[in-house]
């Protein structure tokens, strides 16, 4: 354990960056140096811990990543964990791309060739997770640290792009939650309804949603200003266009080309969209970075979005709507960017009675990029006044510097508690696609859920089941839901299907589906389409 | 979508709309070489030639 206690890590791997950017990579240990100071001045000890070092790590008790191995998502997350439960840190800042460090490669819950074809849900989860290694994201369902990622460009060479972003970090400053009020809230025109109830959810007020099309991509300047953004438009991969529709058109929203050099300093944002926050390689696609890496670029403090297909309702809200609503509420409401991400996570958990393949997929893809550090509302309670006697009475600074980090790590703990007590409580569904039980078959229940499913317009789709494991209440609760004969969930159906779209459109990767819990002879069902 | 002996790609215009590409509307039925970057299960397109044609783009 660390004699001097470090609040927050910043873990990269230099050798990678050196090979990125060879003897450039002075300006990024130089920006990282400012970040190291500015972080001193808010009573932050912030360390920097190279994952490529033999002997950083050997005082972590880890092995060390070297450049070839970067990629490797295990290697990665045993080095991340060693450095965790090594400092404790209460924010954990991963600095670079996937190609630095890797997400993590969860398997995709409801991966189908011929519908949701994302054979791995990429993640940065299992970084905020105590749980070793695996690709099984059941395994990381107890998020417990404060974690977030502030990119560089996947594959890049020119050190300024993250050299700007460790300064924006570093000379960030804090508003009042009213400066978060107005917004550039973006819905596709299909997902009105859906927008509504998140915009309403999260600012009080769905007046200022824009509505795409006709709305978009030629934001006004005051449209810029707003320094809240909410988007629940289209995404795909490689792309740095989002997308809105109406019927089969499908026309630009929003594009990262016409993101302003220089947004309002402070712009948060969070995407619904398929692929929001994919950090892929610009140089296939003209060079052109994506939505995520442009917002950083241009001055926003923190970026929440997924890195393949995401999922919603047409017009009510779950999956995206809600990960995102969540985020965004415990932004506003005074959290670090990165606690913001870990409640989110944790809200989204809480709020479930069984978590859904589709619900797995939905906590695996949406990441924090950003410093977690950052916190952009100042929190509405005011600061106690710290006043140091006894021996503390000669050094103040110190007294309110150790109080600050005994306040952040007993409100880690106090989170950590919530997440396993959600955890605890929770129905899950298995990642082993199971057989069709022998009494989902007698009660007829793939037949009633493609019923169901026509009657939206999914004609033979594909089904999965998924066994769910159940948790172990107490015996008390037990005693009580057997007097009682609850039924409990046993099984989830996926039933899904790329849509059937017209020649003319036949590049789109939309999936439809309907999602059946199935409780003792019932079926609760959620109809989901990817944004 | 491209029918290869891999298995099948979604085609994509580089900097097209991955949703409606009226550009690649003429290639629905036709046999092609192309050459871009493969992303997932997309190919991203620099340029493309019809077999049997001369046109590339």
């Amino acid at each position: 354990m660390a004699s001097i206690p470090v609040d927050k890590v910043i873990v990269t791997n230099v050798e990678k960056l050196k090979h990125k950017y060879g003897a450039q990579w002075k300006k990024i240990q130089t920006a990282i140096g400012v970040l190291i100071k500015a972080d001193k001045k808010r009573g932050l000890n912030t360390l920097l811990v190279d994952l490529s070092s033999a002997s950083d790590m050997k005082a972590c008790k880890g092995k060390p990543v070297p450049a070839t191995s970067a990629g490797d998502p295990r290697a990665n997350k045993d080095a991340v964990d060693a450095v965790f439960e090594t400092h404790w840190p209460a924010y954990l800042m991963l600095l670079g791309a996937i190609d630095v460090i890797p997400h993590q490669d969860l398997k995709n819950p409801v991966y189908d060739p011929g519908g949701d074809d994302d054979k791995t849900a990429w993640s940065d989860l299992p970084y905020a997770c105590d749980a070793a290694y695996s690709p099984n994201a059941r395994n990381f369902l107890v998020p417990t640290r404060v974690v977030g990622r502030l990119p560089d460009v996947n594959a890049g060479s020119d050190p300024s792009y993250v050299v700007d972003l460790l300064k924006t970090a570093a000379s960030y400053r804090q508003r009042p939650v009213a400066d978060y009020g107005p917004y550039l809230g973006i819905s596709a025109e299909v997902w009105k309804d859906s927008t509504d109830l998140s915009l309403r959810a999260v600012f009080g007020n769905a007046s200022s949603m824009k509505v795409a099309p006709p709305d978009g991509p030629n934001w006004t300047p005051a449209e810029w200003g707003a320094l809240s953004h909410f988007i629940n438009c289209h995404g795909a991969p490689a792309d740095w266009k989002f997308y809105g529709q109406h019927g089969n058109s499908y026309p630009v929203a929003h594009d990262a080309k016409l993101v302003p050099s220089h947004l309002p300093e402070g712009t948060v944002l969070a995407a619904e969209c398929c692929y929001g926050a994919e950090l892929y390689d610009p140089a296939p696609v003209g060079g052109q970075i994506g939505m995520c890496n442009t917002y950083l670029a241009s001055g926003a403090y923190a970026y929440f979005g997924s890195s393949t297909i995401a999922y919603g309702p047409s017009d009510t809200n779950d999956w995206a709507d809600l990960i995102c609503q969540y985020f965004l509420q415990h932004l506003r409401s005074g959290s670090s960017a990165g606690r913001a991400c870990l409640e989110a996570r944790v809200q989204y958990i809480k709020r479930a009675h069984t978590l859904s393949p589709t619900d797995l997929k939905t906590l695996a893809q949406f990441s924090l990029m950003g410093d977690p550090a950052v916190t952009p509302v100042v929190s509405p309670v005011t600061p106690a006044h710290v006043m140091a006697v006894g021996k503390r009475a000669k050094a103040p600074q110190a007294a309110r510097s150790s109080m600050g980090q005994a306040g952040r790590f007993l409100r880690r703990e106090t989170l950590r508690a919530a997440a396993k007590a959600a955890r605890q409580t929770v129905y899950v569904a298995s990642l082993r696609k199971g057989e069709d039980s022998p009494r989902a078959k007698a009660l007829g229940v793939e037949a009633k859920l493609r019923a169901a499913a026509r009657e939206l317009g999914i004609e033979d789709g594909v089904m999965m089941s998924f066994p769910v494991d159940g948790p172990a209440l107490p015996k008390s609760a037990m005693k009580y839901a057997r007097a009682i004969a609850l039924p409990a969930p046993t099984t989830i159906h996926v039933l899904a299907k790329r849509l059937d779209v017209p020649a003319e459109t036949a590049k789109l990767k939309l999936v439809r589906g309907l999602e059946a819990t199935e409780f003792d002879g019932s079926l609760e069902l959620r109809h989901f389409v990817s944004r | 979508m491209l029918a290869t002996a891999d298995g099948a790609y979604r085609l994509r215009r580089m900097g097209g709309n991955p949703f409606h590409d009226p550009d690649l509307d003429p290639l629905v039925g036709q046999e092609i070489v192309c050459e871009g970057t493969l992303h997932g299960g997309t190919v991203l397109m620099a340029s493309w030639t019809p077999i049997g044609e001369s046109r590339e783009r």
